[in-house]
């Protein structure tokens, strides 16, 4: 057991080795040989797993060409859109369409995003761009929980997260407006959607898209500098 | 001589012949044969109480396994076959489901009496911190443990519980991405959380309650300290 | 171990005697000890078991410690959401007791209570906008740390900020505090700073158990719940007043104002329906949607009147208030 006090002669020499001398220098050689080689076992056993296990972590963001589909899952075609008000529409990942023995709920990437056509004119008051279509993403900037579209604005059901038709925060903890997703209408005149970025406060577009509850802007945006 | 006597001598040769080879026995008597203070009232028996609960959860969630099938179109439809087709089905996973509850209540409980009784004072830091570690890690068995069932509930708490986390600083996006299994939410997360839960989490919880357990047995259980006519429980015997 | 011949200090020297003590006068671990901890092992697991029937005879079977059911005579996930009150459309209500009926042949089970939790809830929806989420309950404490760090500077307090702080100090406490007395009544530091930590993780997972709570709007009369304005408030998708609003204990806590006893404010239907239409008209810098053209002006009359009610249940059968 622990309590045992016996000391065994390995490892570091003793001082009868010390008068062999050269035999010293073996055994720090064997010592450090040991430990070297058991870092280079250690490493050819253990960093393949590893890295296969962290690889997600540094996978980067994701570029993808989907159409987005109403509640019934036909795609929307833009001019179909009403002006001025929000649609929902759903994507469905991986990017073709579910056919008709596929149930849409075995994709477990479904999004939800709402969509508003603009009426001529129109100056998004958060970014300042005048586009024909605004695509805001439903996932809360707080902690993901799906947001609701309520005459126009925005609610979050769990931490009391309230937006502006645009996105910007009115309301309760989210640190940033709602995120945006990239978008653009293809040659037979439906909604693509082709990825996601992140806000500023101040109306300000992200290349990427940032977690939930990281914030955009001021100090403590410095801990979310780098996504992967 | 009868042939109980017999028996008795032969599972005694075994014995031996065990403990000759193996000293485990040696370890046994050890961890059995050890006076305990007499200042020991029912405060100090939650410990093995979670014991229990661990090992159930351990049996239960092995067998629960062998039924459940970790993908997303098949996750949910397995958890309710579980419970509602298979022989002793919900029996099993019932007794997982509120093991859990129960432990995390012992936890805190088992936490609270030490703390009370002073038991992580010299030298039972260590037995403390270990403890502390095995809280920590059975509340990442129920977070990746509640989202297997792959209901409404189970995936919206996880998302927020995993968005949490995402909340560090400057891990924070890797650890999001690490424990989605990519940038977005997809089937990959049921296998990833179902393997955590398995297999990586409850291998550190057991070196970690072997070394607890051991941490108990070498340096004795703390007496409570109101019970002052236990001579191990003088202040002179503090340490 | 330690060099044998250092000179013992205090401590060691404590733990050397309480070591010879327990060895003097102790009892032994077996069969003494390990008794006692297989009777607290009975009956943590008979909790357990007791537990087990307890869930599945009134989620699965409608009743109270019948095990009787199973396979198709099992309440699926949506039956019971229809005795935990989270479907309460009338229509979807019937549809749903006659297909159980047609399923099993039995009665739907009326009374059926569903007091500790459900089987489980319908499949994970990503893409569903319905939603409500809650933790499991012992996540509730964190659960409901996040409500009280509810402004946008103070997220990263919630989440990982205190969590991480509880964790680091409960790592350290052993090195905190050094001190040799064990007696509780002469520790009254560290037993209030247990005491304290305790009545916050209770309170915390109750307060967090109550925020957010869906189809359990307590302390209303049925002549309120009769009003077309309650179901605006509690159910309508439209509206979503309690993601903001409290109302008898179920809601979200914030950042809209508790609505439990609106009318005792005396603001009278005309400024609930101006306040409705555009909040800002009433209440400058109001951050809650304004409702024109969400709701219609009939529905936003029924709310007004609704609201009015709050607190003073007598007012849902004076025909001002009523119609």
């Amino acid at each position: 057991m622990a309590d045992d006090q016996a000391t065994e002669p390995g490892g570091s020499a003793g001082g009868s080795d010390a008068a062999l001398g050269q035999s010293v220098s073996r055994g720090q050689f064997l010592t450090k040989a040991t430990i070297g080689m058991g870092a280079v076992l250690g490493g050819m056993v253990a960093v393949p797993p590893v890295a296969m296990m962290l690889a997600p972590a540094v996978g980067g963001q994701r570029r993808f060409r989907v159409p987005a589909l109403d509640e019934q899952g036909t795609p929307i075609r833009v001019e179909d859109l009403p002006v001025g008000e929000f649609a929902k529409f759903v994507l469905h990942f991986p990017e073709e369409l579910p056919t008709e023995d596929e149930r849409p709920r075995d994709y477990v990437r479904d999004r939800v995003g709402f969509v508003r056509r603009n009426p001529e004119g129109f100056t998004d008051a958060l970014t300042g761009k005048s586009e024909q279509l605004t695509l805001i993403s439903n996932r809360c900037v707080h902690l993901g929980c799906p947001v609701q579209e309520t005459g126009g604005q925005f609610v979050c059901p769990c931490h009391g997260g309230a937006y502006d038709g645009d996105g910007q925060r009115t309301e309760g903890p989210p640190p940033r407006p709602l995120d945006r997703f990239d978008w653009e209408v293809g040659e037979d005149g439906y909604l693509y959607v082709t990825g996601e970025h992140s806000l500023t406060p101040d109306g300000r577009e992200l290349d990427s898209v940032y977690g939930p509850g990281q914030p955009t802007a001021g100090p403590q945006s410095l801990f979310f500098k780098f996504q992967p | 001589m009868g042939i109980t006597q017999q028996a008795r001598n032969a599972a005694v040769d075994v014995a031996d012949g065990i403990e000759d080879r193996t000293g485990l026995i040696g370890y046994h008597r050890w961890f059995l044969f050890r006076n305990v203070p007499r200042g020991i009232s029912i405060w100090h028996s939650l410990g093995f109480a979670l014991l229990v609960v661990f090992v159930l959860q351990a049996i239960t969630g092995a067998i629960l396994a062998m039924y459940y099938q970790p993908a997303a179109n098949t996750a949910y439809e397995s958890i309710v076959a579980i419970t509602t087709q298979y022989d002793w089905g919900w029996v099993v996973r019932g007794m997982h489901k509120w093991g859990a509850s129960v432990m995390i209540v012992l936890l805190f409980l088992h936490m609270a009496a030490s703390f009370v009784m002073g038991a992580y004072r010299y030298p039972r830091e260590l037995t403390w911190i270990t403890g502390v570690l095995i809280f920590a890690l059975m509340m990442g068995m129920g977070f990746t443990g509640y989202l297997l069932v792959w209901d409404n509930r189970a995936f919206w708490a996880t998302v927020v519980g995993i968005n949490i986390n995402g909340t560090a600083p400057f891990l924070g996006p890797y650890i999001l991405d690490f424990l989605r299994g990519g940038p977005e939410y997809t089937g990959q997360i049921i296998a990833r959380f179902y393997a955590i839960h398995m297999l990586h989490i409850p291998g550190a919880l057991a070196a970690l309650i072997g070394l607890h357990i051991y941490l108990v047995t070498r340096l004795g259980v703390t007496p409570a300290p109101w019970k002052t006519d236990d001579p191990a429980n003088h202040p002179e015997a503090w340490s | 171990m330690t060099d044998p011949s250092k000179p013992l200090n205090d401590r060691q020297r404590a733990f050397l005697r309480y070591k010879q003590a327990t060895k003097e006068h102790g009892r032994p671990f077996f069969p003494h000890e390990t008794f006692t901890d297989t009777v607290v092992g009975v009956v943590v697991v008979g909790i357990i078991l007791t537990l087990t029937v307890a869930w599945y005879s009134m989620a699965g079977c409608g009743q109270l410690w019948d095990i009787s059911c199973s396979g198709d005579q099992v309440l699926t996930a949506h039956e019971q959401a229809v005795i935990t009150g989270e479907i309460d459309d009338e229509a979807e209500i019937s549809k749903v007791k006659a297909g159980f009926t047609e399923r099993t042949g039995r009665e739907f089970p009326e009374d059926a209570r569903i007091v500790l939790e459900p089987l489980y809830e319908e499949k994970a929806d990503p893409a569903t906008t319905k939603y409500h989420p809650r933790p499991e309950w012992y996540f509730y404490f964190l659960f409901y740390l996040l409500v009280i760090f509810s402004s946008p500077s103070l997220v990263l307090m919630g989440t990982i900020g205190v969590p991480t702080l509880m964790l680091v100090l409960l790592l350290a406490w052993p090195f905190l505090d050094r001190s040799r007395e064990r007696r509780p009544s002469r520790r009254p530091l560290a037993m209030t700073a247990m005491v304290v930590t305790a009545v916050v993780l209770l309170s915390f997972t109750w307060l967090g158990a109550q925020s957010g709570k869906v189809g359990g709007v307590e302390g209303l009369t049925d002549e309120q719940v009769a009003m077309p304005g309650y179901e605006l408030v509690v159910n309508d998708s439209r509206g979503q007043c309690l993601a903001c609003h409290m109302v008898g204990g179920a809601g979200n806590s914030g950042p809209g104002p508790d609505l439990s006893e609106e009318a005792l404010l005396n603001r009278g239907i005309e400024w609930q329906i101006e306040h409705l239409k555009q909040p800002t008209s009433q209440i400058p810098g109001s951050g809650m949607p304004a409702y024109e053209g969400v709701f219609s002006e009939e529905e936003i009359e029924a709310v007004a009147k609704f609201l009015e009610t709050l607190g003073m249940p007598e007012r849902a059968t004076d025909p001002e208030y009523a119609s």
